[in-house]
């Protein structure tokens, strides 16, 4: 009864984060719905063992290994790979079909979303972890298993290639628009 | 200009939310989970007792094995040594009797070599003497 009530209020308190992230990664909403599942059930599973103050790093850790199973498993379906500069040419465009999209900020919102997509994985999980989940540098540090200092600098550099996707994309718009 | 997008992506994603239907999907899978190991004690128990039931025979038998095997082992020392035996005692019979029968022989060879020597020749000297005498008695 006890166990039921616990796993209730995480669920409550978690599901939203680990939700999230899954989405992420796996960039679908039905494999990121599987991914929260699977994680809730292993989270009642490993419940009487789990300590209470490492479950959210617990939580992030097996999602984030669910995840890069499945994409390991589904490689070949549409899997968010690092990606070279020339990539984002070959991406579908949805947006250039309508010109009048790209004066709309909403569209930068999704040329970033997308970026966020084409990121490679660990610097992904940074980027979410850090300003999606709201999780901190050390945290993250422990989901991920790497150093603090390595947080820091994938957080830098997944702001900067972000960036730099985002311009390129409006480049690539403002190329097609005028042709 | 990109911090803010940065931000403002960060917002947008905040607003996604787990649907509701699947954490009660997942409640659904766990409350049939427990009502399969609920369903089903035994079967937990079965699998670990059999194994340890198997385990206790194979030791008893294990240990059962060892001695019968230093047993047989013994058991083969001490026929081979009753054979030895069986064998080795007419042997030893044979040369003790033959030992004894030598030993009568010797003596008997000695007793007849002490007769002739030492009572013969008095016996012979005493007929003698009888014999002269009870001829001389005659002639006279």
């Amino acid at each position: 009864m006890i166990r039921e009530l616990e796993f209730k209020i995480l669920c409550e308190r978690h599901s939203d984060q680990i939700y999230r992230y899954a989405r992420a990664l796996l960039a679908n909403q039905a494999d990121a719905e599987d991914a929260t599942q699977e994680v809730l059930l292993r989270l009642w599973r490993h419940l009487p063992r789990l300590n209470p103050f490492n479950l959210k790093a617990w939580l992030l850790r097996t999602t984030r290994h669910y995840c890069l199973d499945e994409i390991r498993r589904k490689s070949h379906r549409a899997a968010p790979l690092p990606v070279d500069e020339d990539v984002l040419e070959q991406q579908p465009d949805e947006f250039a079909v309508n010109p009048s999209f790209a004066a709309d900020s909403s569209l930068r919102l999704e040329q970033a979303r997308h970026a966020l997509l084409q990121l490679p994985e660990n610097l992904r999980s940074v980027f979410v972890l850090y300003e999606v989940n709201g999780l901190r540098y050390r945290e993250i540090a422990k989901t991920m298993g790497i150093p603090i200092n390595s947080v820091k600098v994938y957080l830098s550099r997944a702001r900067q290639r972000m960036s730099n996707l985002v311009t390129k994309q409006i480049e690539c718009k403002k190329i097609s628009i005028h042709d | 200009m990109q911090e803010d997008l940065h931000s403002r992506l960060a917002r947008e994603l905040r607003k996604e939310t787990c649907p509701q239907r699947v954490i009660d999907e997942a409640r659904r899978k766990i409350a049939a989970e427990t009502a399969r190991g609920d369903a089903r004690p035994t079967l937990r128990y079965v699998i670990p007792i059999a194994f340890a039931g198997i385990v206790l025979m194979c030791g008893l038998l294990l240990a059962r094995w060892q001695p019968a095997a230093g047993n047989a082992g013994r058991q083969t020392e001490l026929a081979e040594q009753q054979t030895h035996g069986r064998t080795q005692v007419p042997r030893e019979l044979e040369t003790a009797l033959g030992l004894i029968g030598t030993a009568l022989i010797d003596a008997g060879a000695r007793s007849e070599a002490v007769v002739s020597d030492r009572a013969i020749p008095p016996l012979q000297h005493g007929f003698d003497t009888a014999r002269d005498k009870i001829i001389s008695h005659t002639q006279l």
